[in-house]
């Protein structure tokens, strides 16, 4: 049996980068990143979660894009039912978590494509960065 | 709905992200420091094709901001 903690990282992957798809007959969850060390934790993640017993897909899109592809009807409902349709994470677990457990999950959102959206100053002339400019970390989703 | 929630973590951890419609935003030099020691990214996540520092990992310019300051 897989750990809450477990649970919300894999719960946040699917809630940035991911989707539950598929018709009826045949529920996937995909997965999809630039990033090959997010695909590992990914699968790490399901195989605790499943116990190595699904099968598990990757693939490159058209616009090169590694997707990560579980076939899993079980899994699948059980994170519609965990998330609900607007792709929340799990509130009861997020609220009983504990700071270790929030740093983690953060951090796994935080790096999924899109976010953040790093706006630093740059001057050319000197070829480093402005001192005292507005840098930011920007969380868009 | 998921940025509420993803701005409510962050509050817990004792940062203060600005939020709008469509963004969260870290931008106190304190809590860029905080995010920098207790959060950071996953190791060798790259920035995307699209940005300036393409080439670079995240937690690379995460460090040029915090050296920024």
């Amino acid at each position: 049996m897989a750990s809450k903690e477990t649970i919300l990282k894999l719960a946040a992957l699917i809630s940035t980068d991911g989707c539950l798809t598929g018709n009826p007959k045949r529920l996937k969850i995909r997965f999809t990143n630039k990033a090959e060390s997010l695909h590992k934790i990914f699968v790490e993640l399901i195989k605790e979660v499943t116990g190595d017993k699904v099968g598990i897909v990757t693939f490159m899109n058209k616009d090169e894009v590694k997707t990560t592809e579980i076939n899993s009807n079980r899994l699948t409902r059980f994170f519609r039912w965990l998330m609900t349709k607007n792709k929340l994470l799990p509130v009861h677990i997020l609220e009983k978590s504990d700071e270790r457990t929030l740093r983690e999950v953060l951090k796994l959102m935080f790096s999924c494509d899109g976010s953040p959206v790093f706006t630093l100053k740059f001057d050319k002339r000197k070829k480093n960065l402005e001192k005292g400019q507005k840098n930011k970390i920007c969380f868009k989703k | 709905m998921l940025l509420l929630q993803v701005a409510e973590m962050l509050k817990k951890l004792g940062l203060s992200p600005q939020i709008s419609e469509s963004e969260i935003i870290i931008e106190k030099k304190r809590d860029i420091d905080k995010f920098s020691k207790e959060i950071r990214f996953v190791e060798d996540v790259p920035m995307s094709k699209n940005s300036k520092w393409f080439g670079l990992s995240k937690n690379e310019v995460l460090d040029f901001i915090i050296s920024s300051f």
